[in-house]
């Protein structure tokens, strides 16, 4: 069976700014059946990138698709199938109950029995005001009706800010059990220790370019993360940082050695050294 | 261009939904206010205004409709809620629809139906508190759609406005108003002292430069030719740059 490519991008071009690109011919293709975590510094795109996937800005130039239909176009098929959980979202003023009744007409798949569970799992009331609860609260409440609507395209930015240490291994567990062939996720985030064993591919975007794309299956072929102890620097070591009793370091894999990859390191490695990165992956 | 009944119908409750507390607020304000104009104007010893529900009636429906109208996107004020809004499952067009169809002829019924039920409570007042009725209020009269007339044409402009403007859209529109009035003033005036040599009626000869006669004829079918470019032609082509003005809206 083959996976549908749900995200098409070919040679985009955008900026805020007249003469002032963020993206200037930007690729990018996603598949079903991934969770692509992505990530970039401050000011890198992510959150434009994500708008733009979703339709709510328009291309200079270039081709997006969002399953199947041109992201601006804004098509009812593709909105239908398209949630996306913003960092700063709008909340409705609103019972918890009204919320299904008031928004899920718009969803034909919406599945009301999974987002109570869901509502359960997350230890959410299951009556009262949405605006009067917590950030955290409502973030929860937000993340159930997106993944009770059971759109195909779930994008999610920052999806972790204001969850507390138990909700987040929640949603851990609730959105690797989410996924399947013909859904596809898009998780942007600076939170990349929430992200453990969640998120495959990488996606790193820089300077309004992707510099990286890779499973983490193929940067541990690659890569060996490593503790180093003592005071110096392991000589070997592309990328290597501090802790307490030596470093954290990330080298080139010539042994073969399978390690667990450390998103946070391997992000920083691959901000530093760029040029490097790209040799050792297209070799 | 997706035109489903039933989303649209879903728009228009969810519209409801969110906005019935300034619904109640503003129903409530039309009440207190028709209330004390009628008692003030009872104890008035020269007698009742017959234009009374007239006046009123067109000064509320044109204040509470102008203000419902370019504020009917104030969703688009902050990113957050423009996002939440531009994402619903819903077309441009059904969204435009549910939004048009709030403002004018669910806004028209049902502020007309508003203004009744407080006419009559403003009247149960009167007999209570002086023994007789102050004035009742008909709302089948030509008047009547007169006011709804000349307020299609104000949403017309209004609903633009909304779409255009992210924040302040009411007084950003009225303004933008003001500045095309006077503009369109101007333009006016030197082309009438260009046709007629005058900037009054009484003066009015035509330029010899321009061999043309207004006849009552001509007047009358200028006039019809008007009404039919302004109801055929503009109001549907303000709505029509307002819909497209939706689609192009971005976050």
């Amino acid at each position: 069976m083959t996976i549908e490519t749900l995200i098409q991008i070919d040679g985009l071009h955008f900026g805020y700014k007249k003469g002032k690109p963020l993206f200037s011919e930007l690729d990018l293709q996603l598949k079903g059946g991934q969770i692509y975590g992505l990530l970039g510094r401050n000011g890198a795109g992510k959150t434009t990138l994500l708008r733009i996937i979703s339709g709510l800005l328009q291309p200079w130039k270039g081709e997006v698709r969002t399953l199947g239909s041109p992201a601006f176009d804004r098509h009812t098929a593709m909105l239908e199938n398209i949630c996306f959980i913003p960092e700063e979202w709008a909340v409705p003023d609103m019972d918890i109950r009204d919320l299904p009744r008031i928004y899920a007409p718009f969803y034909p798949r919406f599945d009301e029995a999974l987002f109570w569970k869901l509502v359960e799992e997350f230890e959410l009331p299951t009556s009262g005001k949405l605006s009067g609860s917590s950030f955290g609260q409502k973030k929860k409440a937000i993340i159930s009706f997106g993944l009770a609507t059971r759109a195909r395209l779930l994008i999610l930015d920052e999806p972790t800010n204001g969850l507390d240490i138990p909700s987040k291994s929640r949603f851990r567990k609730i959105i690797s059990s989410s996924i399947h062939d013909e859904t596809c996720m898009l998780i942007s985030t600076h939170q990349v220790r929430d992200m453990v064993n969640l998120i495959d591919p990488l996606i790193i975007l820089d300077q309004g370019k992707i510099i990286f794309q890779q499973d983490l299956k193929t940067v541990a072929q690659k890569l060996r993360f490593h503790v180093h102890t003592g005071l110096q620097e392991p000589l070997d070591a592309w990328y290597a940082e501090r802790i307490p009793g030596g470093y954290l370091a990330v080298s080139e894999n010539t042994t073969g050695e399978d390690t667990d990859v450390d998103l946070e390191v391997l992000f920083n490695a691959i901000i530093q050294h760029p040029d490097r990165i790209e040799k050792l992956f297209n070799a | 261009m997706t035109f489903r009944l039933p989303i649209v119908r879903h728009l228009v409750f969810r519209d409801l939904y969110m906005n019935k507390k300034s619904a109640l607020i503003v129903a409530g304000v039309l009440l207190g206010l028709l209330c004390l104009f009628g008692i003030t104007g009872k104890l008035n010893p020269g007698g009742p205004d017959p234009d009374f529900h007239f006046t009123w009636y067109g000064i509320f429906l044109f204040v509470f409709g102008i203000f419902q109208t370019g504020g009917v996107y104030t969703e688009f004020a902050q990113p957050a809620t423009r996002q939440d809004y531009l994402l619903l499952p819903a077309s441009n067009f059904e969204k435009w629809v549910s939004r048009w169809f709030r403002t004018l002829p669910f806004y028209l019924i049902a502020y007309t139906l508003v203004y009744w039920l407080a006419s009559w409570i403003m009247n149960i007042i009167c007999i209570v508190a002086f023994g007789e009725v102050y004035l009742t209020f008909h709302p089948f009269q030509s008047e009547i759609f007169t006011f709804w007339k000349v307020y299609t044409v104000a949403h017309a402009v209004f609903i633009i406005g909304a779409v255009h403007f992210n924040k302040s859209a009411t007084i950003k529109t009225a303004l933008t108003v003001l500045v095309l009035m006077t503009a369109i003033s101007f333009i006016g005036g030197i082309t009438g002292w260009m046709l007629f040599q005058s900037l009054t009626e009484d003066a009015m000869v035509v330029n010899p430069a321009f061999s043309f006669d207004l006849s009552e004829h001509t007047d009358y079918w200028l006039g019809q030719t008007g009404k039919a470019i302004l109801w055929l032609v503009l109001i549907p082509l303000f709505w029509w740059i307002s819909y497209l003005k939706l689609n192009e809206k971005e976050v």
